[in-house]
């Protein structure tokens, strides 16, 4: 390329190559922003509707005549547990105390190297017995069924498998249950104690559409007091860490999930605590193991497979607190989890790549798929790009710095808008942090997290994909402080 | 060489002219200001709830112990006295002019009148009319949005205005989701069974949840009328029909019998579960062979719950069709034969023996299982 071509005129001057790729990269990124920021603000305010709906809605609902009646439909709880000694028996018990008629509480032994086991046959006087399933699904083999001779524990049945990863686990529960409807939860997760009767009643409200599965609010329980399994007083995390990632939860879960809700185009629903349809789940072919991030696999394969069926169906959402969870603390584990997160994503992305774009597979594949590609899989790595490339090119004196800084000061603002806006909807909705201190707190962590929190997230979610490209598998120790013995605040 | 030209004018126009550095911050500025009105509506929002909780709490407090003055007045004079109380007198001067304290004040006699029976909760909706509440909830039925009006329905039915029945009752088809089942139940608990014509012109479906907020509703009444049951069992609207084969599993309707036979060959599934459940509460032995003859017409689920039915009251004639279910294709309903086997015949193991290899699986384990839970 001779140098006359490799310049151009334009009506605004001389412009070579190095200044033709600048400024294409600054219209991208430009571009892109735009599209995100839209797209923010139009989750932001259709959340809106739909949040004063439910709340509106709901404050009619009686759980009591759910909780008592005999009609209520009858729920598998499903709770794989791997390693959990330390706590499995109040976990457990927690579970048998669900405020829930008709139910069977199925824990998931799933090969632990621990005395859990031994701990569960002799805390419940569990006794082995013969019990046939049907295996819809492949798994890891099961080597014994257990039963409590105490007729107090007739709920529960334990299952000691092989280690096969939580999703083999689930999987020998979505096969073993005996009832419609399953109830995917952590042990370790702590429930409101109307949790089951909310997450269970959208199974109940449709005549039109079959609801395939539904999902409920987790809120981070770091820093809360916890008494007998349950939460007695909210409170905002005092660790840097786990506040901002309360912040970033009010925000996917009051904002993002309400909105993809109205729009019946929910992809994910946490694997902490989730309600599916057994039989829908067994024909989408239960839980995908040689994925991270199966909890996301599963609703989109059920989605697919009701769309590809033509069968009219729902994911409902609930923006109640149903469930607290502790959060990560450090750094590390924090990236872990991301990574872990990022990993899936793509996992199920890949996965159903045929839906990208294509009409026949209605919102999923022209609205959510689409936004989970571009704005959860590309958004980390474009803006990591990004930053390198401005970097770059301000060094070598082809950035214009005041263009930089004005870019910069725009999406942080607006990013600060949008978490000033989530908190905003939190007091006027749930409103869990009562202390005016706790929301000012709140707001502070908003102006902080583009500065310290959201580097290493995308820092974490890059890496991510390094680790995908290495093909590697692993979820990522997830080592956890756990709410007994900890210091109340 | 056209595309990068191209290109170079869409840059010059609009990211130079549009995306300018000024102009970027203008919008940033703006954004700024939405961020400080933000700030200031929260602090003004947490500042003002604060004193409405405030107020709230002091309203109840007054209130919850004038209601509780109420409630214990047994005569006539006791409640003119009450009302004559410089207390009370405060209150309802308060009630005349602050919409506030008159929507504290209606929740707190609905709160109360839910705890209470008898000459209680009699004299709590008697101050309702007396202080003229209904009014205002008779207002917002007329004039609110959806769920100003599902409100003022549950206010009404609650205080037991049953002189209004009929504005509610106009409700009960209302397009809007919370303000019907709102009015079906406010019916049902107004006037009890007799509420239930309205299930002759339903045409919007009855979920699940309504049906089961209908039969909570219906069970705190004692004056059973089934007139339409059989009427509803041949409903155009299939939910209508599945809530009155609700109302025989529940009621033990044997007068419906033949309609809920009938049922068993609807084509709305859900309706033919029900159908089965229903016969289980109303059952004579001539349903056993309309069950056999059904079975093989029916999915799996269906099946199963059929074999269920069967468990109590299979006789020495189904015997040979259960057997022979034990080679059925699906497992699910292979076990529940089986099940029902075990549990109508005390020779159950040998008669499974001999259909099928019992040195196989899942005969290998389901024979043992199942005799451990008919020992059970």
């Amino acid at each position: 390329m001779d140098s006359a071509a490799a310049t151009i005129k334009t009506g605004g001057g001389i412009m070579n190559w190095q200044q033709f790729l600048v400024d294409l990269l600054t219209w991208f990124i430009f571009l892109y922003s735009v599209v995100l920021l839209l797209f923010y603000i139009f989750i932001a305010f259709y959340s809106i509707g739909e949040t004063r709906r439910y709340i509106r809605k709901s404050s009619f609902t009686d759980y009591s005549i759910m909780a008592v009646s005999e009609h209520t439909p009858s729920i598998s709880i499903l709770a794989p547990a791997y390693n959990e000694g330390a706590t499995i028996i109040e976990n457990v018990r927690s579970l048998l105390n669900i405020h829930y008629n008709n139910m069977e509480v199925i824990v998931l032994n799933d090969g632990s190297k621990d005395d859990s086991m031994q701990k569960l046959m002799e805390a419940y006087q569990l006794v082995e017995v013969p019990y046939v399933f049907t295996t819809h699904i492949a798994t890891k083999p099961v080597r014994a069924v257990y039963r409590s001779s105490n007729p107090v524990y007739k709920k529960l049945l334990v299952v000691d498998k092989q280690n096969g990863g939580k999703a083999d686990a689930l999987n020998v529960g979505i096969n073993i249950a005996s009832n419609d409807i399953l109830v995917c939860i952590d042990v370790d997760c702590i429930l409101e104690q109307d949790a089951m009767l909310k997450l269970i009643k959208p199974f109940l409200e449709e005549k039109e559409k079959r609801v395939i599965a539904t999902g409920g609010v987790v809120r981070i329980a770091n820093s809360c007091e916890v008494k007998d399994g349950k939460i007695v007083a909210v409170n905002l995390p005092e660790d840097f860490i786990p506040r901002v990632q309360t912040l970033e939860y009010i925000r996917a879960f009051l904002l993002g999930r309400m909105a993809w809700s109205r729009l019946n185009g929910l992809l994910l629903i946490s694997g902490a605590f989730g309600a599916f349809d057994r039989e829908i789940a067994i024909k989408a072919g239960g839980y995908d193991h040689n994925t991270v991030g199966e909890d996301m696999e599963l609703v989109v394969r059920m989605r697919r497979y009701m769309e590809e069926k033509k069968i009219p169906y729902k994911v409902a959402y609930i923006p109640d607190p149903l469930c607290w969870t502790e959060a990560p603390a450090s750094f590390k584990i924090l990236g872990r989890q991301r990574n872990r997160w990022t990993r899936g994503t793509i996992e199920t992305l890949k996965l159903h790549r045929k839906m990208f774009f294509n009409p026949s597979y209605g919102v999923l594949g022209m609205l959510s798929y689409p936004y989970w590609f571009f704005f959860e899989f590309l958004a980390p790595l474009i803006e990591f790009i990004g930053l390198v490339a401005f970097l770059v090119f301000a060094a070598l004196g082809l950035m214009d710095l005041s263009f930089f800084f004005a870019l910069l000061f725009f999406i942080l603002s607006f990013g600060f808008l949008y978490s000033v806006f989530a908190i905003l909807m939190e007091v006027l909705t749930y409103n869990q942090y009562r202390k005016r201190k706790e929301i000012f707190k709140l707001i502070l962590t908003a102006f902080l997290e583009p500065f310290i929190f959201h580097p290493f997230v995308v820092w974490s979610a890059v890496r991510g994909n390094i680790d995908l490209l290495r093909k590697k598998k692993s979820w990522g120790e997830m080592t956890r402080q756990g709410f007994a013995g900890k210091k109340k605040t | 060489m056209q595309v990068v030209s191209l290109f170079n004018y869409v840059t010059f126009f609009l990211l130079d002219a549009v995306i300018d550095p000024v102009q970027l911050l203008a919008i940033t500025l703006v954004f700024v200001c939405i961020i400080a009105g933000m700030l200031f509506f929260i602090l003004l929002y947490l500042i003002r709830r604060t004193g409405r909780s405030m107020r709230r709490r002091s309203l109840r407090e007054q209130y919850s112990n004038c209601i509780s003055e109420l409630a214990v007045c047994e005569t006539n004079d006791e409640l003119q006295s009450f009302l004559q109380q410089p207390e009370t007198l405060t209150i309802t001067a308060l009630l005349q002019h602050d919409a506030f304290a008159r929507r504290i004040i209606i929740t707190e006699l609905l709160k109360t009148v839910k705890n209470m029976s008898g000459n209680a909760a009699a004299n709590v909706c008697w101050f309702y009319e007396q202080a003229g509440l209904q009014h205002d909830s008779l207002f917002r039925l007329q004039k609110g949005a959806w769920h100003v009006k599902a409100r003022a329905i549950q206010e009404l039915s609650g205080l037991r205005q049953n002189k209004y029945i009929a504005k509610i009752y106009r409700h009960t088809n209302n397009s809007n989701e919370l303000v019907r089942n709102e009015a079906r139940t406010a019916v049902i608990k107004l006037t009890g069974f007799e509420g239930l014509r309205f299930l002759d012109v339903a045409t919007y479906p009855l979920t699940e949840w309504q049906q089961l907020c209908l039969l909570h509703e219906l069970s705190l009444h004692s004056n059973r009328i089934f007139d339409g049951v059989q009427r509803w069992l041949q409903s155009p609207n299939s939910s209508v029909t599945e809530f009155a084969l609700r109302l025989v599993e529940v009621y033990h309707l044997h007068a419906c019998y033949p309609n809920v036979i009938d049922c068993l060959k609807h084509a709305s599934k859900p309706v033919r579960k029900k159908a089965i459940a229903a016969l289980k509460e109303i059952y004579t032995p001539s349903a056993n062979e309309i069950l056999v003859e059904r079975f093989e017409y029916e999915d799996a689920d269906v099946q199963i719950l059929i074999l269920q039915l069967l468990q109590e009251f299979a006789t020495e004639a189904e015997q040979l069709f259960l057997l022979q279910q034990l080679t059925h294709q699906q497992q699910e309903v292979k076990v529940a034969a089986a099940r029902t086997v075990y549990h109508t015949q005390p020779a159950a193991e040998q008669l499974i023996k001999q259909r099928v290899n019992a040195d196989e699986y899942p005969w290998t384990v389901l024979l043992p299982q199942l005799k451990q839970e008919v020992a059970l």
